[in-house]
């Protein structure tokens, strides 16, 4: 599905995490934020999807929706490790957060690029 | 009331940012303090002391750290340049990285932050909380 405006970009983004993110941990989208919970309880949200929409880089969308996107991932990760004190993904040490678009679908990922430790669902930015 | 607040504070930062940034260029960085980014670098503010270590990797971690109590709500902005690249809300105080992709050269990295403590009293980073991205 294309992505269109920055709460659909959070709302994808937050799908998508939601579908690796460990047990307890719930990861959801909420007004444009994207937002995470354990047990029910706040953890950390962030607005960083607004990117998608920055008024001064319109023509810059590929390399907003990437630095967004690793923003988001970014903080998903540290506050599931901030909880459970233990590396996410993985089990040795925190693998960094990156994302990339190309032919206008966003990949994103944990680890190097030639060893990706969790691989996201591609998003289609159309 | 809080978000107005929030909206201000983020827009004098803007314009710290823009002066900076014109300073910068202008090549007199040196007169408004702002020093190239590397290892630990450290801000002390209201809010606490913002720490920022640029990584041999690239990668530019940094934290915060309350004097008294790290509870209660902290909101944290990065920009580079005036291209945010970070935002967190969180109940704790926060800590984050920035991607070498993110981190353009000769731009100003600037730290943003805002701390309520679990009494309601707000705080705020240092405004130089910034370094030049080498």
């Amino acid at each position: 599905m294309p992505v269109a405006s920055s709460p659909d970009f959070a709302a994808e983004l937050a799908a998508r995490l939601n579908e690796v993110v460990p047990a307890g941990f719930t990861v959801a989208a909420e007004n444009g934020s994207v937002r995470l919970s354990h047990d029910g309880r706040f953890v950390g949200s962030t607005d960083m999807a607004e990117l998608v929409e920055d008024s001064e880089n319109f023509d810059d969308l590929p390399a907003n929706a990437a630095t967004a996107a690793r923003a988001i991932l970014s903080n998903v990760q540290d506050w599931i490790a901030d909880i459970t004190h233990d590396p996410w993904p993985g089990t040795r040490s925190l693998p960094n957060p990156d994302a990339r678009v190309q032919d206008h679908v966003l990949d994103m990922w944990f680890g190097d690029n030639d060893g990706r430790v969790l691989i996201l669902r591609p998003l289609d930015l159309g | 009331m809080t978000r107005m607040l929030r909206r201000a504070v983020m827009f004098v930062s803007a314009v710290t940012v823009a002066l900076g940034g014109m300073m910068f260029t202008a090549g007199t960085a040196n007169a408004i303090g702002v020093h190239t980014c590397g290892p630990n670098m450290q801000w002390p503010g209201n809010a606490g002391v913002v720490r920022a270590d640029l990584l041999p990797s690239g990668f530019l971690v940094w934290d915060v750290r309350d004097y008294t109590d790290d509870h209660g709500m902290w909101v944290a902005d990065v920009f580079v340049g005036k291209r945010r690249v970070d935002h967190k809300e969180q109940a704790y105080n926060p800590h984050g990285r920035i991607n070498p992709v993110d981190l353009r050269k000769g731009y100003l990295v600037h730290f943003v932050i805002q701390h309520t403590d679990i009494e309601g009293r707000m705080s705020f980073s240092d405004p130089n909380a910034s370094c030049i991205v080498p």
